[in-house]
């Protein structure tokens, strides 16, 4: 690269930090807000709210009370049972719906186009407003109160799909056929030749289906209400009795329940980063 | 790799050697079709049990099949009512004003944070996090943030400014719930659009910088043309959630003040779950998925990026 | 229910989907389980574990959903039919809506033994059509809450603990003004249950309005007349003057109050312990709920009791649990002590008392007489309709239309037109029956 591009990629990047680092602020101001009010004693959360003081944001004693409390109680089980149902939700919804993209992008037959708008209009439906009756249903299946009833409504999951079709468009198709001239089957393609090229698109599609789950309140509430596989964000909402909030324990739970991800994030940052960078790396 | 090549379909029938040539197209046909039904069938089950039959259960809870009202009397109902109507003008304004701001900020961040920075990683992880938290949950701390006497006001005093009176008048409601949306979705949205943007050969900007090339003819010219697809699937995916924004306004206002923060999705949900009236929530839910799939179907046919 | 022919679709679909052995292991000769759906976590455990172990053949499971959660969860639950509810707690101003859907078991076979265990505005609150649906546990009562030391310093009179020292609404106004303005709190005054039906009744018809459904079924909306009006305006202006904080909701009130944030505070018994175990403690006290000068003297009353599913498949095992924990006084104190909301059953009202008297001694020395003084002359329930669920939630939210400074007369005929609607569409749905 020519001297004068160098420097000047220097100078917009450190330009471009001036940006990233506020951005960045902004985006974790509110979780350390609720990090630094789950440090805190009982009633003091309310007692430094405003004006702004420089109480506001230093405790006046650190306690991690909130945190043991949350920690003993049937919240540590709500966590497990989280990351238990995402897991899933996440694997076994990923490969469904590579094998749907897959089929979607690199097979042609007649009514692809319909299958194909089958899917985008099955993720334009609210899951909430269908809530009602697909609880019916999976209580007459005998799913009410099982980790398969939690995790079925990840399965299909329209966007991914969607996401992933998209990408497995842009893969030649010249690279299927000559593997298929040389004997590979189907499933061989797709497993040895879509998946392995796919691996920026195949984070994102497990992001969505993560999010999903993670993110899920009034499904787990209909159809897990029972303490043995209650989901983290119901267990967290619980700190909301109708006497009054708890909040010290519901940002302890909240801290705890974003820590996960980002746990997983920080400790996979690089293969996350390296599969986000696929082939035309600019690094 | 990822730039879209359109090849000419070839012949493709070789492998089912000794076969008599003049009929390789059905044959092909048949292996295509089982392969085809082989990779569908689990998404395809799974859609019709889990989306598409409830759905169509919905439309038959909307028609009061076997009493003496209209089959469509449940239509005419919400249609005749005043706050099914403005929760239709709160979300379409709200849709108006969210995507843009949400999509333009996502893809000004996935090309800042895809330039080499220090640390450029853990930016990006910072900004994703907020995703993490439970919507149930955010929007907690966030009504917490908002009260009048909240840490915001208190920041925004300190700055000299006026205390804003975030959930609490109408006139600015609506324009919270946009904040604590974008607080969630941008880092969300950039993640798909940094990928996209890492996918774009490097070997295209370095000829073009060398040609002179300034930022901002390297966005117009290389970086945009080559997140289509990303663009599409972020513009797509993005107005869809959007349009069923549900946690923050059931949690932050609950509609009010004065109907102004009233979303589609929130309006339905009450008739279903608080006032148990599941014909109106049904026909509210047909209504707003008609809606949905008529403003995707434009957006799919406006952009160049259509498949 | 219509014949569900998409329904069969789906479960023909879903047989091919699911895959065997997830669905829930069948029960052996285990304990007989009953699921109990509540809105408060935690609070039976007690009652939960003492029922258990004089009954060793029935198993509790406890299902506990946030609080703002519980309505629709009933809601879809029950109305879809679930069988896996068997004793489900139960509001009783939305008793009436959940008869007319069906959901709950006639308990007029206990009748006699509700009649001889429980006061008579506990019954009544569980009765519509002459019958009982419900057994009710708790009772309720609006105390008047003071920060004794931020009155003191402004010179405000500490009011008395008992029904003869009830003050007018006027005077604790004017109490708070002067706390607000010597600043030693900073807010005069601050209501719990903020927006809510239940804790702005008694002001409204203190002030002479009616409770807002009238009618031979309270089915006739009646929202903005002129009394509606007046009790709009100064529940506004409570707000618009800075009296009361804006924007704080229910569950962040009791922490305003308790990290000395309000001058008075007009709340339930249920806030007593955490009051009692903040700094605030030994600086605070308990005074009656105050009555509009000139007007009735008017109390909130009611509270959760608890029902039988009538969808439920072992309501043997659920009955005798609910009647434990509502009829027998040792079930009753042992369900009371996490919320220390006041019992309906008499016999267990002793051992309640002793319980308040442990928690806070001073301050709820009074506490017993001013209960049987108000429950038995100035309670009022809330109206008996099917469509109470509609009026609270229009009304609620009309409440807090006013608190964040609407306009009064737009506000309230927003609020009438809209329920004029929804009681009418109550009738049409009901007309398909």
């Amino acid at each position: 690269m020519a001297e004068h591009a160098l420097r000047r990629e220097r100078r917009t990047g450190n330009l471009s930090l001036l940006i990233a680092v506020p951005v960045a602020i902004v985006s974790i101001a509110p979780l350390l807000w609720a990090l630094i009010s789950s440090l805190r004693a009982g009633d003091e959360i309310f007692a430094h709210l405003y004006p702004l003081t420089w109480r506001t944001v230093v405790p006046e004693s650190i306690t991690l009370d909130n945190y043991i409390a949350v920690l003993t109680g049937p919240f540590a089980m709500s966590l497990v049972n989280s990351v238990i149902v995402a897991f899933f939700s996440v694997t076994i919804g990923l490969f469904v719906a590579a094998m749907a993209g897959f089929a979607l992008a690199a097979l042609d037959f007649p009514g692809r186009g319909a299958v194909f708008a089958l899917m985008v209009v099955s993720f334009l439906i609210p899951f909430e407003a269908i809530a009602i009756p697909l609880s019916t249903s999976f209580r007459d299946w005998g799913l009410a109160n099982t980790y398969a009833g939690l995790i079925l409504p990840a399965i299909g999951n329209g966007l991914s799909i969607f996401l992933l079709r998209q990408f497995f468009l842009g893969i030649p198709k010249s690279l299927s056929e000559a593997a298929r001239l040389d004997g590979l089957s189907w499933f061989g393609v797709f497993w040895r030749i879509y998946l392995p090229l796919s691996k920026a698109p195949l984070v994102g599609a497990g992001l969505i289906l993560f999010v999903f789950q993670w993110q899920s309140f009034l499904w787990p509430l209909l159809i897990a209400p029972a303490p043995s596989v209650r989901v983290a964000p119901v267990a967290i909402a619980d700190f909301a009795q109708e006497a009054g909030v708890d909040y010290g324990q519901m940002f302890a739970g909240a801290i705890l329940a974003s820590a996960i991800p980002l746990i997983l994030l920080l400790l996979f940052q690089r293969q996350f980063t390296n599969s986000l960078a696929s082939s035309g790396s600019k690094e | 790799m990822a730039t879209p090549l359109r090849e000419p379909a070839p012949a493709r029938d070789r492998t089912t050697a000794g076969a008599p040539a003049p009929v390789p197209r059905r044959r092909t046909s048949r292996d295509v079709w089982t392969a085809a039904l082989f990779f569908l069938a689990p998404a395809v089950v799974a859609l019709l049990a889990l989306r598409i039959i409830p759905t169509l259960s919905a439309v038959e809870t909307s028609i009061p099949f076997g009493t003496d009202r209209a089959l469509l009397s449940n239509f005419t109902y919400i249609f005749s009512d005043p706050d099914f109507l403005g929760s239709l003008r709160v979300t379409l304004l709200f849709s108006l004003v969210v995507n843009p701001i949400q999509i333009g900020l996502a893809l000004a961040l996935a090309v800042l944070l895809t330039k080499k920075l220090p640390a450029v990683g853990l930016w990006r992880t910072l900004i994703l996090l907020p995703i993490a938290v439970p919507q149930a949950v955010s929007a907690i701390i966030w009504l917490v943030l908002m009260r009048p006497d909240g840490p915001l006001n208190g920041v925004a005093n300190a700055l000299g400014l006026p205390s804003v009176p975030w959930l609490v008048s109408p006139d600015v409601a609506l324009a919270s719930i946009v904040i604590v949306c974008s607080w969630v979705g941008v880092g969300y949205w950039m993640t798909f659009l940094v990928t996209g943007i890492r996918d774009i050969p490097t070997s295209l900007y370095e000829a073009s910088s060398i040609d002179g090339a300034n930022g901002w003819q390297q966005f117009r010219s290389i970086t945009l043309p080559g997140l289509r697809r990303p663009l599409l699937f972020v513009l797509v995916a993005d107005t869809v959630s959007n349009l069923l924004i549900f946690a923050p306004v059931r949690v932050l206002t609950q509609g009010g003040p004065q109907g102004s923060t009233n979303m589609i999705m929130y309006d339905i949900s009450e008739r279903a779950y608080t006032l148990g009236d599941t014909q109106a929530a049904s026909a509210g839910t047909l209504v707003l998925v008609v809606i949905v799939v008529a403003i995707v179907a434009v957006q799919f046919r406006l952009l160049p990026g259509k498949d | 229910m219509r014949p569900r022919l998409l329904r069969r679709a789906a479960t023909v679909v879903a047989a091919l989907a699911v895959v065997a052995g997830c669905a829930a292991a069948p029960a052996g000769d285990a304990p007989e389980t009953i699921v109990f759906l509540n809105p408060h976590a935690g609070a039976y455990d007690d009652v939960v574990a003492e029922f258990e172990a004089r009954n060793p053949d029935i198993r509790v499971e406890q299902q506990s959903v946030p609080f703002d959660q519980m309505v629709s969860q009933t809601q879809a639950r029950l109305a879809s039919g679930d069988t896996s509810v068997d004793v489900v707690s139960v509001d009783p101003p939305r008793l009436a809506g959940m008869v007319t859907q069906g959901f709950l078991t006639d308990e007029s076979a206990s009748a006699d033994l509700l009649e001889s265990t429980s006061s008579q505005v506990g019954i009544n609150s569980v009765t519509v059509d002459d019958r009982p649906w419900a057994y009710p546990l708790w009772t309720s009562d609006a105390f008047l809450f003071y920060n004794r030391d931020a009155l003191t310093r402004a010179g405000v009179p500490i009011p008395g603990p008992s029904d003869a020292d009830r003050l007018t609404w006027d005077q604790v106004l004017d109490g708070a003004r002067t706390v607000a303005e010597a600043d030693t709190a900073r807010y005069g005054f601050g209501i719990d249950q903020v927006d809510r039906y239940y804790a702005l009744q008694p002001i409204l018809e203190s002030m002479g309005a009616g409770p807002g459904l009238e009618g031979p079924d309270s089915l006739t909306a009646a929202v903005d007349t002129p009394e509606w009006k007046r009790f709009g305006a100064w529940y506004r202006d409570l707000y618009t003057d800075g009296l009361a904080p804006r924007g704080v909701d229910p569950g962040q009130m009791a922490d305003l109050f308790a990290s000395g944030g309000l001058g008075f505070y007009l709340s339930g018994a249920s806030s007593i312990t955490k009051i009692a175990e903040s700094d605030l403690a030994g600086n605070w006290g308990i005074a009656p709920a105050p009555y509009v000068a000139g007007g009735p003297v008017v109390t909130p009353t009611d509270s959760w009791g608890v029902g039988i599913s009538a969808y439920s498949e072992k309501q043997d095992a659920a009955r005798r649990f609910a009647q434990f924990m509502t009829l027998d006084p040792e079930g009753v104190s042992a369900a009371s002590r996490t919320m220390n909301l006041p019992p309906v059953a008499t016999a267990a009202m002793p051992a309640y008392l002793d319980h308040l008297a442990e928690v806070a001694p001073a301050e709820t020395a009074g506490i017993g007489d001013l209960l049987e003084i108000d429950l038995e002359r100035h309670a009022r329930h809330r109206p008996t309709s099917v469509g109470y669920v509609q009026f609270e939630t229009t009304l609620n939210r009309a409440f807090t239309d006013l608190r964040n400074g609407g306009d009064v007369d737009s506000v309230l005929a927003t609020a009438q037109d809209t329920l004029v609607r929804q009681l009418d569409r109550q009738r049409e749905l009901a007309g398909d029956h």
